[in-house]
């Protein structure tokens, strides 16, 4: 062990001494940096509190759009009417406790050049460093005849708040017998089982109120995370309530009908009483336009200090970054703001950044009592922005007809909210 | 999809160059109580390694049974939910680190 240690301590010094000599004066001392996050939420939040508590002489500024921010984990509940929204919604309250400085007041550009965030306000906040987790924007585009407006009767439901809650009034309010149909985008996009966590959860609901009605999955894609454990829960809990249509079935969709409620697709068209549409996504319109994308759709990065690989002194977690094989889950975002705040105060202390061993679980609900998971394991990595999962690792719930499993992984997702809420926003 | 490679291959070797620090090797470590390694655990276990749930809280757990019940799932003679999935890669160094942060910790009761 103490040789691991001591070729561990050299290296380190080695690494230190051939980026930046150590009698030269650094260019921040760390008792003056200030770093500023953007994005609110398990990202922003997650890097603002680590960076408070691994570095407590930086300043940490975080940005946020609201006062408030409501969780897409456990959203599905909201939906399904099992939990209300101010049960998912946080403030920023025990962030301030800790030191952070919050400012409600959306990012509205992120200048690289002159390492500067610009507030809608017209305020310019100067970084050292700055740690960028704003989610994602829709590619409206990317639908026939889509614009935004579509969401105001064909809601996303994908960024929590008046959109859950407009979903969840259209499904209560649908006549006896009707169709809600999900249309979930092609990869890649946020929360991969959340659609299909989604189709369960108003699934239950319906089996309770409207146990006639129907649930569509028209689907971009063809295959989805957790495929065989959901389709065995809906066959348990729910037999002949949830269609999934595959992407190979329809060919894509050609025409949506927000008015009349109706999608066409190549080879079909349906007809529903509520449409969740999900459009496609990329990363949030602030690093597209800081040119972060590069010419695609997500900011790609340094593996092991999640430095935007187009802008110095920028680093972007979460859903906008593309981090190896790492899924877009708030469990991700928060274990790459943890790993990422280390990574800031080791470079802001003219330090190695180490290696981080980032784990990521993504729990599913598919009945109340009836919980599945996927789990993978990545190691942080300078370069080549790989993160690959590791092997001998990862992988979801064993499948079959388990009961006390899915009664132990629903108690375990419940749990898991509660603590990962509490540690991003608790007091 | 991503995560559909359930492997449950041999177990017990640590992936080649997977040594990383034990302890807390770089210079100004002081303010980095928490290692890197050990951040993870927490979004399940809680802050502090407290849970408010039905997860259990490591945090003040004895040291050695943290280490056993770690090397028991990474080896699998221990059987979880999904612990079994998270730490089969870990060393025996890292795994050496974790416990003795956690155990470091203290708990609810105390």
């Amino acid at each position: 062990m103490s040789a691991r240690l001591t070729r561990r301590q050299t290296l380190g010094y080695a690494g230190a001494a051939l980026s930046a000599p150590l009698l030269s004066a650094p260019a921040l001392a760390q008792g003056s940096a200030h770093v500023v996050v953007i994005g609110g939420g398990f990202g922003g939040a997650s890097a603002a509190r680590s960076l408070r508590r691994v570095a407590p002489d930086i300043r940490v500024t975080l940005v946020t759009d609201a006062p408030e921010f409501s969780t897409c984990p456990f959203s599905n509940l909201v939906i399904a009417g099992l939990r209300e929204i101010s049960e998912i919604t946080f403030s920023y309250d025990a962030l301030r406790a800790e030191g952070v400085e919050v400012r409600v007041d959306p990012a509205a550009a992120l200048a690289p050049d002159r390492r500067e965030v610009v507030l809608q306000s017209g305020d310019r906040l100067a970084y050292d460093r700055a740690i960028v987790s704003p989610g994602i924007d829709f590619v409206w585009d990317a639908l026939p005849g889509g614009n935004p407006g579509m969401a105001a009767s064909l809601p996303h439901a994908w960024k929590a708040g008046a959109q859950t809650l407009m979903l969840r009034d259209q499904i209560q309010a649908m006549p006896e017998g009707g169709t809600v149909i999900i249309a979930p985008p092609d990869n890649p996009f946020r929360c991969p089982p959340g659609p299909y966590e989604r189709a369960s959860l108003v699934a239950h609901y319906l089996s309770q109120h409207n146990p006639s009605a129907k649930v569509l999955i028209v689907d971009g894609k063809n295959q989805f995370s957790k495929q065989s454990l959901f389709t065995e829960g809906w066959e348990a809990l729910y037999p002949g309530m949830i269609s999934f249509v595959p992407f190979s079935d329809h060919g894509g969709l050609s025409a949506i009908d927000a008015g009349a409620r109706r999608i066409e697709t190549y080879f079909e068209s349906f007809e529903a009483d509520v449409i969740n549409l999900i459009p496609p996504q990329s990363a949030a319109s602030i690093v597209r336009d800081a040119g972060l994308t590069g010419t695609g759709l997500w900011c790609e990065i340094d593996g092991l200090t999640f430095e935007s690989r187009e802008a110095e002194h920028v680093h972007v977690i979460g859903d906008a970054a593309i981090v190896g094989d790492m899924p877009k889950s708030g469990f991700s975002a928060s274990t790459q703001g943890k790993a990422c705040a280390h990574a800031v105060a080791a470079l802001l202390a003219q330090r190695t950044p180490e290696r981080a061993y980032l784990m990521n679980t993504c729990y599913s609900l598919v009945g109340p009592e009836y919980g599945i998971s996927v789990a993978g394991v990545y190691r942080s990595e300078t370069g080549n922005n790989r993160l690959s999962s590791l092997p001998d690792s990862g992988g979801t719930s064993e499948a079959g007809d388990l009961p006390q499993l899915r009664r132990d992984e629903a108690d375990y997702a419940r749990g898991w909210y509660a603590n990962i809420t509490q540690e991003l926003f608790g007091a | 999809m991503i995560f559909h490679h359930a492997r449950r291959i041999a177990r017990g070797v640590a992936a080649a160059g997977a040594v990383c620090a034990f302890g807390l090797a770089s210079a100004g470590a002081a303010q980095e109580a928490r290692p890197v390694n050990a951040e993870s655990c927490t979004s399940c276990h809680g802050p502090g390694g407290v849970s408010l749930g039905a997860i259990p809280t490591i945090a003040g757990q004895d040291v050695a049974e943290l280490d056993a019940a770690l090397r028991g799932y990474r080896d699998g003679a221990r059987q979880g939910t999904i612990m079994g999935r998270l730490v089969g890669p870990l060393s025996d160094a890292e795994i050496v680190e974790i416990s003795a942060y956690f155990a470091a910790l203290t708990g609810p009761e105390q």
